[in-house]
């Protein structure tokens, strides 16, 4: 009904998690695991450059709500995936599959129907597989990941010119103008994930 | 628990509701995807996305090794939200600016008191939430008025570059309406952010 919201996808999962009869359960290790990913700057997600937010979270069990509801139990706890990102499911699939296997493979080795993460096709299928769809989808944006980050660091270093900027004549300021002009369409695009979105260390 | 990843929080809620209310909050739904009916989010402009996901026995995933079937008898609504800000300053938000529209989608929910009054309203919030196992943002320095805000200046200032080949006049003319245009909008991002409750 609405995975999308423009150029926005989002994504819904829920993978069960794998019950078997052993010392420690795959409940248990998949929430060390996931306390353990790493979530900033070159972790799972930011390596895609394409999501702009993600969340795991484990569902046990529903919640019961007191009388007059009923209480109910699910057959499997499961894993509830939704991520935020550019584009379409199929390219993800691909990012994951390229630079995130075994953080991917980390996480969704404890849930059923897991079949690796080695191709784009395995990671897309299972993908698929678990998705349930968004009823209703709402970003508060219109601009893609890269267009967001490099936004962000530019912001400072166009307040930085204006400042440098005050009391100069028209031809000083143009230079000012085209000298940033040029070196922020030289800058790459700041990688996802950090708390100051920068671009400086790659002048 | 990983709710807070800098200036974002991360909210689940997940409430259950009679089956055959679905269809009927499925077409509410279709209504607000009409744009003209999500202003008072975007002038709140404190949440990065949000979703709401109805879920169904017939529509859990299944695989060969599972022995077992679903067969909960209820639907469940999944709200997830990334938002700037507290707990407390979201749901009073929620309560105060948007409560006919929140009373229309969870009015179907089991047990929902509605939104106002706001002790019982936060009570259930708070009792069918689920914490975050993990949390990713891309830029968790940065609330929903940053990232505009640097988009705003940025678009300005390809504007501004565009004239530099005009006349030394015509350029500034456009830097002061350049300046104009970013004055309020060129505060810096970044950072953690305040504690957050």
């Amino acid at each position: 009904m609405s995975n999308r919201y423009d150029s926005f996808y989002g994504y819904t999962g829920l993978f069960p998690i794998i019950d078997d009869l052993q010392a420690e359960s795959h409940l248990d290790i998949l929430r060390e695991v996931l306390m353990s990913l790493p979530d900033g700057r070159g972790s799972l997600f930011s390596r895609t450059g394409l999501v702009h937010g993600a969340r795991l979270f484990i569902i046990d069990d529903p919640v019961y709500n007191g009388r007059p509801s009923r209480e109910e139990h699910f057959a499997y706890a499961y894993l509830a995936l939704s991520i935020t990102f550019d584009g379409e499911l199929e390219a993800l699939a691909e990012r994951i599959a390229a630079v995130g296997a075994e953080a991917f493979t980390s996480v969704f080795s404890h849930c059923y129907g897991f079949g690796g993460a080695s191709s784009a096709g395995a990671v897309l299928s299972y993908l698929k597989a678990c998705q349930i769809e968004t009823t209703f989808l709402y970003v508060d944006s219109d601009v893609d990941l890269p267009g967001t980050l490099s936004a962000l660091a530019a912001q400072r270093r166009i307040a930085d010119m204006i400042e440098r900027a005050q009391g100069c004549g028209p031809a000083e300021r143009k230079a000012l103008v085209r000298d940033l002009a040029e070196r922020l369409q030289l800058s790459p695009a700041p990688e996802p994930g950090d708390f100051v979105t920068s671009n400086d260390r790659d002048l | 628990m990983s709710n807070i990843r800098g200036k974002a929080y991360a909210m689940n809620v997940i409430t259950p509701m009679k089956r055959w209310k679905t269809p009927i909050l499925k077409a509410a739904f279709k209504l607000f995807t009409a744009k003209f009916t999500q202003w008072e989010l975007r002038k709140l402009s404190f949440i990065h996305f949000a979703r709401w996901t109805t879920i169904s026995a017939d529509k859990m995933p299944r695989f060969d090794a599972m022995t077992k079937r679903e067969s909960f008898g209820y639907d469940y609504l999944l709200f997830e939200s990334n938002f700037n800000g507290s707990w407390n300053e979201y749901v009073d938000a929620f309560h105060s600016v948007l409560s006919f529209k929140l009373n229309l989608v969870w009015m179907w929910s089991e047990n929902y008191p509605g939104s106002i009054p706001l002790v019982p309203f936060k009570t259930y919030i708070e009792h069918n939430q689920l914490h975050n196992d993990y949390y990713y943002m891309a830029y968790p320095g940065s609330t929903v008025t940053d990232v505009k805000n640097a988009v705003d200046v940025h678009r300005a200032f390809k504007s501004l570059a565009r004239t530099l080949d005009s006349s030394d006049e015509a350029f500034a003319a456009a830097y002061r309406d350049f300046l104009h245009q970013v004055q309020n909008k060129l505060g810096s991002n970044g950072g953690p952010g305040p504690q957050m409750s």
